[in-house]
Parts: structure tokens; C-alpha cells; sequence
């Protein structure tokens, strides 16, 4: 199973896809649909960013999607390989390599110098990342010069730029970030989507960018609203008024359903 | 903020277990034996059993009242340590260091309290116990009354209920101190050099070990039951000097183990490596008991041993009643070394159960739970590992004078398997302790163990 095996068709060419993924909680007696029959396939080198009102199923959708939960039926394929069923050991074995991960709260190793952290994912997957290749990674975040510093020396936005280099040093074939800029700054957060946006342009890496603010929003190639555990929209090339405009409606849509329930 | 420690009490009852159970342990174990204070104050004592009483309580309570003040105080000192984002939350919300102190106070109160107040019961048991072992072994005469009075009572509270509120307001006062950005810098990125404060007290327990030991194998040898307690003091103020300076000492233990854990440990040898030289003030809480644990129970064994072999070698044979006194310093041993178990057991569980979010980072970015649990495995072989070379040096503290002031005896007729026993006991404990609780922190998804903070 090599993973360098040409692909069989245009579609095992996507870097991500979802065929009729659905995630059903049962919590007591209640029954929550998360996910409801999701189906999704992104391209390589998109860059896309999945909005919705809360609790419509966006970190269900990007946890099952990056193998961090388990589908209850449906089925996940990155770079055109399917998402092993088997133990927590073998889904990991998978993912790392092939996924990389963005956080809002960063997730660094505290004990581990901005090095250490960057190259820690390779460690754990037995394989060795040349310190060039460390080091051009850390200059394209713009901290070459921090690399031996340890994260609580490091602003949130800095810290944040070393899970992004984390996330890129081994060319995952998609890369996930989860509200990135939730916890940051105005300034921090257009220099760390900048860097997404960047990924994207020049190193041709697939992106997908979970997100409640509008103006990350429109970074994006393409922006995809859940609603209910459902996709039920998409916007290419979005602007921010116009992804505030889509996200106003669905919130009313919201109520609107709410309000007949209650009838 | 007494209300709100006794409803934060309620909300998190499985925190406060462990120091529940150290202070429920210590308490008793010390008012079984200052119940025989009580029962020598009793009428109908002759002289003879009034000092053999009170012999036995004054120098096993000695150790004791140090074994448990130290034990009680770890545990509880870290349970505060271990809510310090708690405790900056409660300051950004308007409590003052004060407020915080008496929260955390508080709840020390009502929880050592609490424990030594149930302890009452079992100490009874066992205190009438130990006075049947000693008119069995003939170290006092039939027909003393037992009693279990004022002594016992205010040696029970006396220590564990007040090293317990102790050490609960030192750590209160250090973590209400510190603001907020502190908290949380201190929480990840620790530094692992002592403080001056502390390598002076440490420099003073490792006197008073070194002097008790040396005491009783020159002023007080041949002594009997005083020379062997006298080294038996040793071993444990060496152990607990040496505990003082457990994080240093760890740090360095990284720096030796360093090569052999990257290069045959893979990733988790990597990582238990980067640990144990960034983290090992946080590492170092399990060395206390497990220094103590070694110290005592291969240091007061060799001791008996050693004795028992000098008595036979000067051609003394040994009575039916030396054999009583055998047995009962066996179970004196055999108790405080429970205790100690106990309290390494507790802070190992603790330390590594707090780990779950930075265990689920690690998986979130591609450890998988063996990769994980292998990482553990080796640090805490490490820490075990350091834990036995300096509570074998504490047992020597107090072994060594010993029986160069013993006529007849040698360490070396003694013979290994005590001390491999014991090692084998202290790996094992600290192993289990860490892995099972790393195990149980790992079973939920890396997602949910990262967000739930």
C-alpha cells in the first residue's frame, strides 16, 4: 500500500472525500444527528472554508473527516485511500503523514523547544525530517529565529505559526485547521491566514478551514454552510460581506425552524 | 469561601480522595502507637512496662510522626499545585489571595479532618493489637489495660491533620501569589534549579539523618531497640533530604539515561527523555515516597537482620522473646511501608492522571495510546530507577553505622535478597501506578481529552 501509487480515476485524485458520512450522538434516551448522509469531495490544492451557525456540525464534520471520530455509517477517503475501520492505533498510523492539523488553542508540547515541536509528528511516525527542510518550513512562518525557543516564550500568534509549520513539514496531503484565529488578535490572525492562503498558492497543499468568522471566511476558494448536519450551501470566490450576508439568512432560517418546532 | 470549599468539596470528591486516604492511613497509624502512651499512663503499670511503652511510642512515633507529616503534606501540596488555572480563574473573577487561601484552606480542614476523625476507629483496632504483640513478644506484662485517650488523639490530629493544613497553606499562599500569566507559564514551562530556601532545608535534614545515624553506631551502640530506631531516624531524614533535592537530582538522572533512552526507546524514549530534563519538577513528586519506601523497608530489614546475625555470630542465642521483637519490628516496618506505598501510589496516579491534555496533544498530532504509554513506561523507570539509588544511599546513611558499632556484624552477611526484593517492589509499584494511570487518561478520544480543560 504504497502511497505514492498513482491514483485509479480523477476521483481517488481528490484529497478528501466523503460519501454519505453520517455521525449519529446518543446521549440517555436523545438521539443527536451531527452529520446527516454528508457527501464532499475537495480537490487537491483548494483551499475551503466550512461555516454554519453552532451546533450544526462543523467539528463533527472536520473530526470525522480527519479520523479523530468515527463515522456511524459512511465512508472517508484521503488521497483516494480509505479511512482504516480497525483500532484507534491503526486510524492514527493513517492520519499522521497524510493529515496535519491546526488548533485554536495551538496544542504545542509545552517541554519541547519550536524544533522539537515541528518535527515531533515525523518522530512519532518513525521517520526523519532533515533539518533543512525544518528550517525552511520555520523561515516560511517567519520564526527562523525562534526555533529553540519553548512555546510559553511565544506570543498566541507566534505559537499558533509553529502549529502551522507542524502541520506543513511533512506535505500532508490535507491539512485542517480548526477556528485558527479564534483565540488571536486582529493583526496575528490575518498573518496566520495568510500563511494558510499561502500553503495553498504556492505549495499547492489542500486546505480546509473550519471557521465562524466571516472575514476568514473569504481566504477561501470556496465556502460550503452547514446546517443540521447538512451541507446546504456553497459560495465560490467569497467576499466577506457576502459570506455575512449567507450566515445572517441561515441564523434566521435557524429560528424559523425553531419557532415551528415549538408550534 | 467556606461554602464555596465545601461545595467545590462535593463537585470534585475523586481529587480529594487520595489526600483523604494518605491522612485516613497516617492518622491511624500514629494514634495506634501513641495509644500506648495512654495505655502506660493507665493505672496498674509497673515502672518497667511504663518505659517499655513509651520507649516503643516515642521512637516509632518519631519516625512515623516525619513519614506522615511528609507523606500527608506531598499529596495534599499537590492536589492544590494541581488546580492552579482554577485558582487564577477565581483571582481574574475578584477573589482575593486571601479569599483564595481560606478556599483552599478550607477544604484541607474538612478533608484532613474529616479523615483523621474516621482513622479514630481503626486506630483502636490496631493499637490494642500491637499491645497484644508486645506482651506476646514479652516486652511488657500480661494484663495491662488498653486505653486509647488525649495521646493518641492529639498525635493523630497533631500530625496528619496539621502537616495536611500546613502544606495545604504553603501551596495556597504560593499559588494566590502568583498572577495569573505566571500560573500559566509556570503550569507548562518549569524550571527544575532549587530554590536557596530549599537546599538549605534540605542541607539540614541531611544533617540530622547523617547525625542519627551516625549516633547509633558510636554514643548509642549496642544498644538494642534505641540503636537500630536511631539508624532507622536516619533513614528516613536522609530519605527526605534526598527528596528535597529530587528534581535536580532527576534532571541529572535524564542527563545519564539520556543516551540509552533515545537510542533504544524510539519516539517514547525521545519524549521521556525531553520530559525528564524539562518537566522534572513535575516528575519529581513520586520520588518522595518511593525514596522513603526504599530507604525504610530495605534500610530497617538490613538492620534486624544484621542484628539478629551479630547476636548469633557473638554466640548470644536468641530467645523466644527476641524472636517476639522480630516480628513486631517487622510489622512496625511492614505498616510504615504500607503507608508509604500508599502515598507513592497516590501522587504517582495523580501526577500522571493530570497529564490527560497533554497525553491528548501528543495523540492529536499522531502518537498513538502505545506510543504513549511506552513514553510513561519510561520515565517512570527512570524516576523508579533514581528513586532506588537514593534510598539506597539513605539505607546506608543509617545501615552502615550501624553495624561498624555492632560487634560481629557485616552488611555483606546479610545477603541480597532483601534489597532485590524490595527494589523489585518500588519498580513495580511506580510502573503500575504510572502506566494504569496514563492507560485510564488515554481512554477517552485525544479530541475530547484536549478540549475538556
Amino acid at each position: 500500500m504504497s502511497r505514492t501509487a498513482p491514483p485509479a480515476s480523477a476521483e481517488a485524485a481528490a484529497a478528501l472525500r466523503l460519501e454519505a458520512v453520517s455521525r449519529v450522538f446518543q446521549t440517555g434516551s436523545r438521539t443527536v444527528t451531527a452529520l446527516d448522509s454528508v457527501d464532499l469531495t475537495l480537490v487537491r490544492g483548494t483551499f475551503t472554508a466550512i461555516m454554519g451557525p453552532s451546533g450544526s456540525g462543523k467539528t463533527t464534520l472536520l473530526q470525522c473527516a480527519s479520523g479523530l471520530d468515527r463515522p456511524t455509517s459512511g465512508r472517508v477517503f484521503i488521497g483516494g485511500q480509505p479511512m482504516p475501520a480497525g483500532s484507534e492505533a491503526a486510524v492514527t498510523k493513517f492520519r499522521r503523514g497524510r493529515v496535519g492539523f491546526v488548533f485554536q488553542h495551538y496544542n504545542l508540547m509545552p517541554a519541547l523547544t519550536v524544533k522539537q515541536n515541528v518535527t515531533l509528528p515525523a518522530k512519532l511516525a518513525g521517520r526523519r525530517i532533515s533539518a533543512d527542510r525544518r528550517d525552511a518550513v520555520l523561515a516560511q512562518v517567519g520564526l527562523a529565529d525562534r526555533g529553540d525557543h519553548r512555546p510559553a516564550q511565544l506570543s498566541g500568534g507566534e505559537q499558533q505559526r509553529v502549529a502551522i509549520a507542524r502541520a506543513l513539514v511533512t506535505s500532508p496531503e490535507i491539512l485542517f485547521a480548526d477556528e485558527p484565529t479564534g483565540a488571536l488578535d486582529s493583526r496575528s490572525a490575518q498573518t496566520v491566514l495568510r500563511l494558510l492562503d499561502q500553503a495553498v498558492r504556492t505549495h499547492g497543499q489542500t486546505v480546509v478551514l473550519v471557521t465562524h468568522d466571516p472575514v476568514a471566511a473569504a481566504h477561501a476558494d470556496t465556502v460550503l454552510f452547514l446546517m443540521d448536519g447538512r451541507l446546504v450551501d456553497r459560495l465560490p470566490g467569497p467576499t466577506a460581506v457576502a459570506v455575512a450576508d449567507r450566515m445572517t439568512r441561515l441564523a434566521d432560517e435557524v429560528d424559523r425552524r425553531a419557532a415551528e418546532a415549538e408550534v | 469561601m467556606f461554602r464555596l470549599a465545601l461545595s467545590s468539596l462535593r463537585h470534585r470528591v475523586g481529587g480529594f480522595a487520595a489526600s483523604f486516604l494518605n491522612v485516613f492511613l497516617g492518622a491511624a497509624l500514629l494514634m495506634a502507637f501513641a495509644s500506648l502512651l495512654d495505655t502506660a499512663g493507665g493505672a496498674g503499670v509497673s515502672h518497667d512496662d511504663k518505659n517499655s511503652l513509651t520507649t516503643i511510642a516515642y521512637v516509632v512515633g518519631g519516625w512515623g510522626v516525619v513519614v506522615v507529616a511528609f507523606g500527608v503534606a506531598a499529596t495534599l501540596g499537590l492536589s492544590v499545585r494541581q488546580r492552579a488555572s482554577e485558582i487564577a480563574l477565581l483571582k481574574s473573577a475578584g477573589a482575593t489571595p486571601k479569599q483564595v487561601g481560606r478556599m483552599v484552606v478550607g477544604e484541607a480542614t474538612v478533608v484532613s479532618g474529616l479523615a483523621a476523625a474516621l482513622a479514630v476507629v481503626p486506630a483502636y483496632f490496631a493499637g490494642r493489637l500491637l499491645l497484644t504483640a508486645l506482651t506476646h513478644a514479652h516486652e511488657v506484662a500480661d494484663g495491662i489495660t488498653y486505653k486509647f485517650g488525649p495521646m493518641a488523639l492529639a498525635f493523630g490530629l497533631g500530625d496528619a491533620f496539621v502537616a495536611g493544613c500546613v502544606a495545604a497553606a504553603i501551596a495556597a499562599r504560593r499559588a494566590a501569589r502568583q498572577s495569573t500569566k505566571d500560573a500559566l507559564v509556570s503550569a507548562s514551562a518549569d524550571d527544575s534549579r532549587l530554590s536557596r530556601k530549599r537546599i538549605v532545608w534540605g542541607l539540614i535534614f541531611l544533617v540530622v539523618g547523617v547525625d542519627a545515624g551516625v549516633l547509633s553506631g558510636t554514643v548509642f551502640k549496642n544498644k538494642g531497640f534505641v540503636s537500630m530506631s536511631l539508624a532507622g531516624e536516619g533513614i528516613v531524614w536522609t530519605s527526605i533530604a534526598l527528596a528535597v533535592f529530587a528534581p535536580a537530582l532527576l534532571r541529572r538522572a535524564g542527563l545519564v539515561f539520556g543516551q540509552p533512552l533515545r537510542a533504544t526507546g524510539g519516539s517514547g524514549g525521545y519524549l521521556a527523555y525531553l520530559n525528564l530534563r524539562q518537566r522534572s519538577n513535575h516528575l519529581a513528586g513520586a520520588l518522595m515516597p518511593a525514596v522513603l519506601l526504599t530507604g525504610l523497608a530495605a534500610g530497617s530489614m538490613y538492620l534486624q537482620r544484621i542484628r539478629t546475625l551479630a547476636l548469633k555470630a557473638t554466640g548470644v542465642t536468641q530467645t523466644a522473646d527476641d524472636r517476639g521483637v522480630n516480628t513486631l519490628n517487622f510489622v512496625i516496618v511492614a505498616m510504615i511501608a504500607v503507608f508509604a506505598a500508599v502515598a507513592l501510589l497516590n501522587i504517582a496516579i495523580t501526577t500522571t492522571a493530570f497529564r490527560r491534555r497533554e497525553f491528548g496533544q501528543q495523540r492529536l498530532v499522531g502518537s498513538t495510546r502505545g506510543q504513549v504509554l511506552r513514553m510513561v513506561a519510561m520515565e517512570s523507570l527512570v524516576t523508579g530507577l533514581t528513586a532506588l539509588v537514593l534510598g539506597t544511599v539513605a539505607a546506608v546513611a543509617g545501615v552502615l553505622p550501624f553495624t561498624l558499632g555492632t560487634k560481629g556484624a557485616s552488611i555483606g552477611s546479610a545477603g541480597p535478597l532483601i534489597y532485590v526484593v524490595v527494589a523489585a517492589a518500588v519498580l513495580v509499584l511506580t510502573l503500575v501506578a504510572n502506566v494504569g494511570a496514563a492507560a485510564r487518561a488515554t481512554r477517552v478520544p485525544a479530541a475530547e481529552a484536549v478540549a475538556a480543560v
